[in-house]
């Protein structure tokens, strides 16, 4: 909701991480979303996804490791991440440049052969979670049906795994 | 960063959303109050889409910015119930002139006077006293006659002392 900005007095309006998620996806033929609220905190569930190495081979179907080669502060906040995934039945691997701050993480392989995006606001004491896939090039938008499923059976794996009691 | 947005490089889009985020906002946030994360995220969806089309990088906050007005106008419109404002009111031209218009920038509680606005209104106001043009710059950017930008910034000045007052 728009609010206010403690340095003027007129309203300033904002984009949380799931809106600025929206945005970025409107533009990217062939990336396909699913939103859910999943019944864990926010803390909770961005603790869990954003342990890329632990995570991502957990709850995406098409990952089977993931490494982090490094990462470094970016001035305005967050961090820049540089991975290597590789998918189930690929011995190779793909290198992904990441943007991760607090709610928002986007995977970006280079190439462009493929994105990832996920972002996640606290909703009371849920999470509103969004996962956004697929290949950002226009002949992509084909097979967007299949990111969307693809999408939405990462966010039920996520979803299963960090909703409930505290483990 | 914008010849890598318009070809679609999502980190380059990002981070030019992220770049242009308080600028928008604050146009978003003064014209379409309560709607004004609405107005954000629909100038960006617009402004994006139609970025690979942009012939001048260096003229891109313009261009943002008058999308950023339409946006924040077409969305406060949809989505409020405005009282428009009487021209017959007892704020006349003669009180309008004479009314003293305040800084603005001091004003504490500004959302609520705002809100007694058109959105049409709110625009000139923040393209007047937010961002400090001129009035033939507002006329310009918002497509209307230099004497109509006058006389709405005036009746726009005149409802918002008007409405500070009461």
């Amino acid at each position: 909701m728009t609010g206010a900005d403690p340095r003027s007095p007129w309203p300033v309006a904002r984009l949380d991480p799931i809106a600025r998620l929206r945005v970025v996806e409107a533009v990217l033929p062939g990336v396909a979303a699913t939103e859910v609220v999943i019944d864990a905190p926010f803390d909770r569930v961005w603790g869990y996804v954003t342990d890329l190495e632990r995570s991502v081979a957990q709850f995406d179907s098409l990952v089977r490791r993931v490494r982090i080669r490094s990462r470094a502060p970016v001035a305005g906040g967050g961090e820049a991440i540089d991975l290597q995934a590789w998918g189930t039945g690929s011995p190779l691997a793909m290198v992904f440049d990441v943007r991760l701050e607090e709610g928002l993480c986007l995977m970006r392989a280079r190439g462009r052969l493929f994105f990832v995006g996920m972002a996640a606001v606290p909703d009371g004491a849920r999470t509103r979670f969004r996962h956004a896939e697929g290949v950002p090039l226009p002949g992509g938008r084909l097979l967007r049906p299949v990111f969307r499923r693809t999408a939405h059976g990462d966010l039920t794996r996520i979803a299963r795994t960090v909703a409930g009691p505290q483990r | 960063m914008v010849g890598r947005a318009q070809r679609g490089e999502p980190l380059a889009v990002d981070a030019l959303v992220r770049e242009l985020s308080d600028y928008v906002g604050r146009i978003c946030g003064a014209v379409a109050l309560d709607h004004g994360d609405d107005a954000m995220q629909e100038t960006f969806i617009a402004v994006l889409r139609a970025l690979p089309g942009l012939r001048e990088p260096a003229a891109l906050r313009g261009w943002v910015r008058r999308i950023a007005v339409r946006e924040a106008v077409r969305v406060a419109r949809r989505a409020e119930r405005v009282v428009p404002l009487d021209p017959q009111d007892p704020a006349g031209p003669a009180a309008r002139q004479a009314a003293p218009v305040p800084d603005l920038a001091a004003v504490v509680d500004v959302r609520d006077t705002l809100a007694a606005l058109t959105p049409e209104h709110r625009a000139i106001l923040v393209l007047r006293d937010l961002e400090g043009w001129t009035e033939q710059e507002v006329a310009d950017e918002l497509a209307i006659a230099p004497g109509t930008a006058k006389s709405r910034l005036s009746r726009a000045r005149a409802a918002f002392v008007s409405r500070w007052a009461s």
